[in-house]
């Protein structure tokens, strides 16, 4: 199954609110898992909310502190802002099972596959 | 960090302004990353925004007035291609910083933080204000 198609597009534009982006993320599968990996620079550990509600799959976080503080700004390329992207799993994954690494300001996901999603290999006995 | 409804007019006026003063197809780099410069009066703070790459894989050097940070950023899962979506940025990267004030070059500092490259670039004590008494 390919994750990328079941991405819930969610209109996070508001006028008023906290300003959320979704982040550069690559998924990739093996055969017993699926692994998401979203880059999410200037994110606290414990500021990453992960949760599955009713097969869908959706990161949550937050930058609550500035990188620097006190400074006047010279040069402005990019906003730090929230980070919130969702997938739908579509009940191919054992959501139970879930494991998440943050390191580096990338946030890994490894989602292993249900045990019927995988796939098996069928010998042909010659005779 | 609340928006309004002109940010995404802001945005898009940055990026051209990147793309333009940036160093474009004729670098055989894969891409620049996003630099925040920052300054007070005595030094200056460069923030990179390089998610996912290790410390020793960052190269930081300095000459005439001018900090070069290169890099690369490798994807570990490069061999295993079953993907389903590639949108995260790879490859070598480089910025050069060239700054309006001498600094000094002996006194750089950097540290990583949650994917961010923090250098600190103290100003020479002659770009510093001076203060003038009146008589």
């Amino acid at each position: 199954m390919n994750l990328r198609k079941n991405e819930n597009i969610q209109n996070v534009e508001t006028t008023r609110g906290y300003s959320y982006v979704a982040p550069d993320c690559d998924i990739f599968e093996t055969d017993g898992e699926y692994k998401i990996v979203f880059d999410i620079p200037g994110v606290e550990k414990d500021d990453i909310n992960i949760k599955v509600e009713k097969e869908v799959l959706t990161v949550t976080a937050e930058c609550k502190k500035e990188p620097v503080e006190g400074y006047g700004c010279v040069n402005d390329e990019f906003d730090l802002s929230g980070y919130t992207r969702s997938f739908n799993l579509n009940n191919v994954v054992d959501t139970t099972k879930i494991e998440a690494d943050y390191k580096n300001g990338t946030l890994e996901l490894t989602l292993p596959k249900k045990e019927e999603q995988k796939t098996k290999e069928i010998k042909i006995k010659v005779s | 960090m609340y928006r309004t409804i002109f940010d995404d007019l802001y945005r898009l006026n940055r990026e051209m302004n990147r793309l333009f003063t940036g160093p474009g197809k004729y670098s055989n780099k894969a891409y620049w990353p996003e630099v925040n410069l920052y300054e007070n009066q005595s030094e200056y703070v460069a923030v990179v925004s390089i998610p996912g790459v290790e410390k020793d894989k960052i190269a930081i050097s300095y000459k005439d007035n001018s900090l070069k940070i290169s890099g690369e950023k490798g994807s570990e899962n490069e061999a295993k291609t079953n993907y389903h979506l590639k949108e995260r940025k790879t490859g070598k990267f480089e910025r050069n910083i060239m700054f309006q004030e001498k600094v000094e070059g002996g006194k750089i500092g950097a540290e990583m933080k949650n994917g961010f490259l923090l250098v600190k670039i103290p100003k020479s004590p002659e770009a510093k204000p001076v203060t003038i008494a009146i008589k």
